[in-house]
């Protein structure tokens, strides 16, 4: 029901669907409240006994009243009521239910509930063990539960962000407050965050006086005073959820959850939040108490009744009880009874008290025995048997500080007797989490005010910064006592400690009984404290009723520790703007376009995007596109962008002794414009990358390295250049990006590039030879270096210019090789090439490969040290029946091969002890007519002409191979050097 | 020789747009190299700096203008760049000079420049650059390397809402859409 005088109903009225039936509310309500005023009690099924369940609070510790929000792929589900901000036509349904909310087919449970008691499943469903997964899982998968995803991509864009502050304040009680007007005034960045719609925490839900005025209106005056400072940035709808190490805490901040026409914009920021100190305002949680079917649609925490009241004019009917532990649950009955509402009786657990309201009827140091009323309470009657006709019960456990942030941090909670509450027993260190007001245990806001501003002026004092002077602040009185009655246990299996988990008193004793008598080993037998709430309100009851069992104090029992998210957080948050073709950065060649208006087909690799071949007209297979590259550039030439190939400029005095420490073959003697082929070992001896290093000048090298491995070697270098040889003069750049490179293949590659470099008769054979380096110009004076280096086995240059000409230079080399019908290649038919002609590349170089393995032991310098050198020379990478990389074909030339088949000496059987290696590259080789294959196998060069099986068990295939060189093609490298 | 020239092509093609009333447009540049100061030479290189650009070298993270409109940044201990966008005769009469004290790389093809300009900037940026940019920690003229949307970005403060972001040429696709997006998304 709406108290019709609140202001909230002169704001804009707004309707809203809940389980297809329209709804009216205001602005500025939630939907927890709209449901409240609109007298919806039963809002959801609870987790495993599908009791009906109501609103029980009035914030993100809600365990109740899960909902689901949106239809399609924008269905949320798992939402809670009490964060939902209300808007104009919000669709939100109840959610785990057979039947209706009202009548649900699966409370069948709730009847057996004496024997599906928490380890029930594990215990009982243990026979036949096959069953499990396939059966029983399944469905008390399907029995039990919260709400359903759509099952679809979630349409909604996110973002992500970082934010810096001197000062992050989370939290805009009164605590927050004040601690943000002193802390402003020091001219320190501050960045103040409230979970809520609104600003003021507490305040808002209070009749307190702050300076003679309504708490609410001091609230608006302190916000707009802040506003003013340029060195203060607020964020409300922002929950900081996680804190930690060296001042980093995260924070989701909802930006269009609350707009019924989605704009463009988007749906929630997570943000990474950098700060020096963080000041927790983060108030307290109101705990229930435990007592015969607690959970009734109707009872709710007293706190939160109060806010409903008082915030929202809201309340369930007119008759209410308050039963209480503290004295706050005095409060909520006061403000009930000031609102006109009829308030039956406060029912406190305490006896030695003097009564705090004298127009209410109270009973002191009674409890509630019973509660009526499955769809929403009726009547409770008290341990004396007296029975009263309510239509809300409020009720209150006391109050926890909400400490979660420095639980994150690893701080453990200390027992405070004098509240009954867990504070954080962070000691101060720079980067620590500073509590103040409620969440440091202070809990009257006579209390808080002079405690936060003793607080925070002993930190600015600290600091060294101006000193402002706090502001006067004269507040309302508060009393505030509690006591631990926190459980009765008049009747176990209905006194539900967690009602989000369906967690009972019951459930605790047999925990113990079960020999899981530690709070971590009763969170993970009862599942008490998990889930979206992570027991905001249950925890400190489950630590109540064990220390009872155990006829112990709470302070012995100890207390889990809260770990992040503090809210629940969608993974669409955590994955911001990176999704599909955003996940990751694409990088492009300069001669993407070129090879796109040429219809490339294009592969990933890496980062990079690579024209993998070019179909023309006609060619309907990928096959007959790489044939033909393949065949025209070994009969004429082709042309194929490798710029992705790692460069790295180095240069420096001492840079060939440099590059004989990182490679296993010597450079120190490597001419001035010659290229050299270098190996590069990982520190225990097994092969990390290779490729080929050209000597510019005395101090300049550019080495190549794979593409995959560019980054990777890079930081390799720059380890070793400022960790293991700090006093080398050598600086290395990564070139990358910077030059454009080329590789021009074939027979006729010298005549183009003698079309298009300035000079042509510098590079004949006699003056350009195999393995020659330069730098030149071309096409009329521009910058362009020049390597006589092969990878396909022809004869070959790679042409590179800085990377503006790029694709310049690419399509005139298309242009002036018309004449030999220059084609372009990709990477499948530069694959091919590279098989045919027996270079190891990333499959062979894999991480489990070793000189030894590759063939080049010879290229390991027996004289100077390098790295991986001596750990190269252990027996077992020396061993002559390791695997020697040798060529294969299969004997029926018909036959295809499949890279990853394992070889098998004919004869034997395929299993494992017998395994004599495998085949890593495969294709088709056009030129010879076959495939053949490159691969691994024991003692490979002396077995050459010998058969194998090549083993494919995956796809259950044989094939007899032969094992020959690994050149297939011109060994003797004629063509290359011609 | 060719028949053909060959011709200049920039990451970005020129590239200008505005959103969210944030000015984005591609800052083109006709020369950017790096300086590498060999092993203990920086006071050598001091000297050099001074006598080829007429300007004080700049110290870690902090950039100068000279007189002819070169942008040079200091990234590191021994790294600078620097920047030539006007039609002062860099290379040929300053990177020889250069070239007696610092070991030189050329990148002018390896980089791409974003000068991003306007009222909400700090907002924009803030989506993608982990970096604090008040002004009180990042002034006018100060220089980062950082990672912004997971690539190598240089950042430079121009004035207190402009910047200028240099990213990598083969992924400024990429980053260009990053730093839309973020404009769209503020």
């Amino acid at each position: 029901m709406r108290n019709s005088s609140h202001p909230i109903t002169k704001k804009k009225k707004l309707s809203f669907t809940f389980n297809g039936k329209k709804y009216f509310g205001f602005k500025g309500d939630t939907l927890a409240s709209a449901l409240v005023a609109n007298n919806v009690k039963t809002v959801g099924r609870s987790f495993k006994y599908h009791r009906p369940r109501g609103i029980f609070s009035a914030g993100s510790e809600e365990p109740n009243a899960l909902v689901e929000i949106g239809k399609g792929p924008f269905r949320d589900p798992n939402t809670k009521a009490t964060d939902i901000e209300l808007f104009d036509g919000l669709q939100a349904s109840s959610q785990n239910f057979l039947g209706s909310v009202n009548f649900d087919l699966m409370a069948i449970n709730d009847l057996f509930k004496n024997f599906i008691g928490a380890g029930f499943y594990y215990k009982t469903f243990m026979w036949p063990q096959k069953f499990w997964e396939k059966l029983y899982e399944p469905v008390i998968r399907r029995a039990a539960g919260l709400g359903k995803l759509s099952m679809e991509a979630d349409p909604s864009h996110y973002d992500k962000g970082y934010l810096h502050s001197e000062f992050l304040i989370v939290g805009s009680g009164i605590s927050g407050l004040v601690s943000a007007l002193l802390l402003a005034e020091t001219g320190s960045e501050i960045l103040l965050i409230e979970e809520d719609f609104i600003l003021g925490g507490r305040l808002n839900s209070e009749k307190l006086q702050i300076n003679g005025e309504k708490s609410s209106a001091w609230v608006d005056k302190t916000v707009k005073k802040l506003k003013s400072f340029k060195n203060v940035r607020i964020l409300t709808r922002t929950t900081v959820y996680a804190a930690f190490d060296h001042g980093i805490f995260a924070a989701l901040e909802k930006k269009t959850d609350h707009i019924s026409v989605k704009n463009s914009k988007p749906r929630q920021i997570n943000w990474k939040i950098y700060t020096k100190y963080c000041i927790l305002a983060s108030g307290a949680l109101e705990r229930s108490i435990a007592f015969p079917n607690n959970d009734r649609p109707g009872i709710m925490l007293s706190g939160s009744v109060r806010t409903y009241a008082n915030r929202y004019g809201a309340h369930y009917g007119q008759k209410v009880a308050v039963y209480t532990n503290n004295d706050d649950g005095w409060k909520t009955a006061n403000d009930l009874k000031d609102m006109g509402l009829e308030v039956k009786a406060i029912i406190d657990t305490r006896k030695e008290i003097t009564t705090l309201s004298s127009n209410i009827t109270s009973y002191l140091g009674q409890t509630v025995k019973k509660t009526y009323g499955r769809q929403g309470i009726k009547a409770i009657e008290l341990s004396s048997g007296k029975k009263l006709n309510v239509d809300c019960l409020a009720v209150s456990g006391g109050w926890s500080s909400n400490i979660h942030l420095t639980c994150h941090k690893r701080g453990k909670p200390v027992w405070d007797n004098k509240y009954k509450n867990f504070l954080s027993a962070n000691s101060r260190k720079k980067d620590d989490i500073i509590p103040v007001g409620a969440a440091k245990g202070t809990f009257s806001i006579q209390n808080i005010i002079p405690d936060t501003n003793r607080v925070i002026l002993s930190l600015i004092k600290e600091l060294g910064l101006n000193i402002p002077k706090p502001k006067e602040l004269n507040s309302s009185r508060e009393q505030y006592s509690c006591s631990l009655d926190l459980v009765s246990s008049t009747d176990p299996s209905n006194s539900f400690i967690d009602l989000q988990n369906d967690v009972t008193q019951k459930d605790i004793e047999l925990s113990l009984k079960e020999g899981f008598k530690s709070v971590e080993h009763l969170k993970r037998y009862s599942t008490l404290g998990m889930a979206t709430d992570q027991g905001k309100t249950s925890n400190i009851l489950g630590l109540a009723s064990m220390a009872q069992l155990k006829k112990t104090h709470i302070s012995e029992i100890g207390t889990t520790i809260f770990r992040p998210p503090y809210v629940p957080i969608a993974i669409s948050a955590f994955a911001g703007r990176s999704r599909g073709k955003d996940f990751r950065p694409t990088r492009l060649t300069p001669s993407h376009n070129s090879a796109s208006k040429r219809k490339a087909a294009f592969v990933e690799a890496g980062n990079w995007l690579r024209a993998q071949w070019f179909p023309e007209r006609g060619e309907t297979f990928w096959r007959q596109s790489v044939d033909r590259e393949v065949l025209q550039t070994r009969s004429s030439v082709g042309i194929c962008d490798v710029t992705t190939l790692g460069k790295i400029d180095i240069q420096g005095k001492d840079c060939s002794d440099f590059l004989n420490f990182v490679y296993t073959n010597a450079f120190a003697k490597l001419p001035i414009n010659r290229v050299r082929y270098g190996l590069m070992l990982r520190e225990d001896g097994v092969a990390y990358d290779d490729g080929t290093t050209a000597r510019l000048s005395e101090n300049h090298f550019i080495m190549t390295t794979t593409t995959a491995n560019a980054a990777l070697v890079f930081r390799n270098l720059e380890f070793i250049r400022q960790c293991l040889l700090p006093d080398l003069d050598v600086h290395l750049i990564s070139t990358t990006d910077s030059w454009a490179q080329y590789s021009v293949a074939g027979p006729n590659s010298r005549k183009l590039l003698q079309k298009i470099v300035d000079k042509p008769k510098e590079i004949t054979n006699t003056k350009f030879p195999f393995m020659a380096c330069r730098e030149l110009t071309i096409c009329g004076g521009v910058l362009a270096r020049l390597f006589r280096i092969s990878f396909s086995g022809e004869l070959a240059y790679e042409v590179a210019v800085p990377s503006q000409y790029g694709n310049s230079l690419f399509n005139t080399l298309l242009s002036e090789g018309k004449e030999f019908n220059a084609i372009p290649y990709g990477t499948e038919a530069l694959g091919v090439m590279r098989i045919e002609k027996g270079h190891p590349a990333g499959n062979e170089i894999n991480g489990q490969t070793t000189a030894q393995n590759l063939g080049l032991s010879r290229m390991i310098s027996k004289k100077a040290d390098s790295i991986g050198n001596i750990l190269s020379e252990r027996e077992g990478f020396n061993n002559p029946d390791i695997g020697i990389l040798s060529g294969f074909k299969p004997v029926d030339h018909r036959q295809k091969l499949e890279a990853g088949s394992h070889f098998i000496s004919l004869g034997k059987k395929p299993i494992m002890r017998d395994d004599e290696g495998w085949l890593s590259s495969v294709a088709f080789s056009p030129t010879l007519g076959h495939y053949i294959g490159l691969g691994f196998v024991k003692n490979g060069s002396n077995r050459i002409g010998e058969k194998v099986l090549a083993v494919n068990p995956l796809q259950n295939k044989e094939t007899e191979v032969e094992i020959v060189s690994p050149h297939f093609l011109d060994p003797e490298g004629i063509r290359q050097r011609g | 020789m060719a028949r053909q020239a060959l011709k200049i092509e920039r990451p970005l093609d020129g590239y200008s747009k505005i959103i969210s009333k944030l000015k984005i447009e591609e800052y083109q540049f006709d020369n950017l190299i790096s300086l590498a100061i060999p092993l203990n030479s920086e006071r050598k290189c001091r000297l050099n700096f001074k006598k080829s650009l007429g300007a004080s070298m700049p110290n870690i993270e902090k950039s100068i203008i000279n007189k002819n409109g070169v942008l040079g940044f200091r990234i590191g201990l021994d790294s600078l760049f620097v920047c030539n966008s006007t039609n002062f005769s860099f290379s040929r009469k300053t990177v020889p000079l250069l070239k007696q004290a610092f070991y030189i790389t050329d990148q002018t093809g390896g980089w791409c420049g974003i000068r991003v300009e306007g009222e909400k900037v700090i907002e924009m940026l803030e989506r993608i650059c982990p970096l604090n940019l008040s002004i009180k920690v990042f002034a006018i003229g100060d220089v980062k390397r950082t990672i912004m949307d997971h690539l190598n970005v240089i950042i430079f403060r121009e004035k207190e809402k402009k910047f200028i972001l240099f990213s990598p040429s083969s992924s400024t696709g990429s980053f260009i859409k990053s730093i839309e997006t973020s404009s769209r998304n503020i």
